[in-house]
């Protein structure tokens, strides 16, 4: 595999299913390490935000170890790409509406809101298993593979489709939601790439071989 | 919702094992998996994988979560974990170590408030409640314990209707390792309410036993834990005839 002298680095809040993304990367022939210091991501030129659970836990965990200055450092740097998986995604936009609702990162803009309530009147909340993802054009995640490809999701909460200035990847649950996102060299999906086969592994790669914009 | 075609791998004091009725043959640790069975090729045609630690002994835990942590590290796909899930604790590790789910078992019956704990603490997507089920005639019955403790239903169906459990793991005893045929008519323990998703296992010996459980409407999923039958190519020829019967499961290269 490509370039395997960058080092990847997992931002550590302690939520998310880390052990899976780590062995992704290894497996893409990227060395990674784990952190949740402020000033190791800031520096770091690769970042992956994982991340199970309830936003505004999240955000709390993120700021008490002054990682959302380290991330937004590192983002506004220029030197730096990172990627968010589930609520590591939710977590770059302005803000969630879960558990009594949280300002995000807001890296990107957008907001994160419960699946409609007509969705869960007929359909289970959350919503979980292979669905299809529809690709935007141009975009450097979904390189490679076909307009329309399965990833697993398992999620109660979604950003809705709206303008955007990023590019957005979209699935339908009941209703169209944003299965992921890129903007220069921020990205996210909705999806766990790290546990969709083949399919999660090349836009894992498509992610790490990214050029910097 | 796509349907899915599952592997479960039961684990015994250290080593993978085959279990036929309950009754369990020893035939490999981790290493010998992957060295026998190149593993993490064969988990390239299913959606999930399912770890059970059936050593009915807390001293293996550790050694389970090791080999947990190793198998995930190859397979990209859901994992979910289970057996001897006492406590909260049990639970936050097997996810430490990789799970994405867990399954309980003897806690729905013996201790269903620790259930409530977990689904509340992970989320009821998290918590699968795997059970066994006996025939009697045109009967049937819980059992746990590896199949010697019949058990009521009724703090099944609660944690059901409650909305604690994700899905439901449901294992006949009698087809368990056989390879005869799966046994659809365990869920009718449920009284016909099929108000989770429903993984059926036990029985499968040749690709169209699962074929014929997963294109039944109420079956979400179908599972085997058959290594000597369906991993190598098994497992391909499987999820081909799924897709070729009109199916619709998930699809990778």
């Amino acid at each position: 595999m490509s370039n395997s002298s960058s080092l990847v680095t997992i931002v550590d809040y302690g939520m998310g299913n880390i052990r899976s993304i780590e062995a992704a990367i290894k497996h893409l022939g990227y060395a990674s390490r784990v952190s949740g210091d402020s000033m190791m991501i800031s520096q770091s030129e690769i970042l992956v935000l994982p991340g199970v659970g309830s936003f505004p836990v999240a955000m709390k965990a993120i700021k008490a170890k002054a990682i959302d200055t380290g991330i937004q450092d590192a983002v506004t740097s220029g030197k730096t790409k990172i990627m968010g998986i589930c609520l590591g995604m939710q977590l770059l936009t302005e803000s969630s509406s879960e558990d009594g609702g949280s300002p995000g990162l807001g890296i990107l803009g957008g907001a994160v809101e419960r699946f409609s309530r007509h969705v869960a009147a007929t359909l289970p909340v959350p919503h979980i298993g292979f669905n299809s993802v529809v690709a935007p054009e141009g975009s450097v995640l979904f390189d490679g593979l076909p307009p329309e490809t399965d990833f697993y999701f398992v999620h109660s909460f979604r950003m809705a489709t709206g303008k955007s200035s990023a590019l957005l990847a979209t699935a339908t649950y009941g209703e169209k939601f944003v299965a992921g996102f890129e903007s220069g060299n921020v990205f996210g999906t909705q999806f766990h790439p790290e546990k969709s086969q083949s399919n999660g592994l090349r836009l894992l790669a498509n992610f790490l071989g990214s050029e910097l914009t | 919702m796509k349907k899915r075609l599952i592997f479960t791998l039961l684990y015994e004091k250290g080593s993978f094992v085959l279990s036929r009725n309950f009754r369990t043959q020893k035939i490999g640790d981790v290493r010998w998996l992957g060295s026998h069975y190149n593993f993490e090729k064969a988990s390239r045609f299913i959606d999930e994988l399912i770890l059970i630690n059936i050593s009915g002994d807390p001293s293996f835990d550790e050694h389970f979560r090791e080999t947990l942590s190793e198998v995930v590290s190859g397979v990209f796909v859901p994992v979910a974990a289970g057996g001897g899930v006492r406590t909260l604790d049990d639970a936050a590790s097997l996810f430490k170590f990789g799970a994405d789910k867990i399954l309980v078992n003897r806690a729905i019956f013996k201790d269903p408030a620790l259930v409530r704990t977990l689904s509340q603490r992970f989320g009821q997507q998290a918590v699968v409640g795997s059970v066994d089920v006996r025939r009697t005639g045109s009967d049937f019955q819980v059992y746990t314990d590896k199949g010697t403790q019949v058990q009521p239903t009724d703090c099944l169906g609660e944690l059901i209707s409650q909305g604690h459990l994700g899905e439901l793991y449901l294992n006949s005893i009698d087809r368990d390792g056989t390879g005869q045929g799966m046994d659809p008519g365990i869920v009718k323990i449920l009284d016909n309410s099929f108000q989770v998703p429903l993984i059926l296992a036990g029985g499968a010996g040749k690709p169209e036993h699962l074929l014929n459980a997963i294109t039944l409407p109420y079956v979400n999923a179908v599972a085997t834990a058959n290594l000597l039958n369906f991993v190598g190519d098994g497992l391909r020829k499987t999820r081909e005839s799924i897709v070729e019967a009109g199916v619709e499961l998930a699809q990778w290269d």
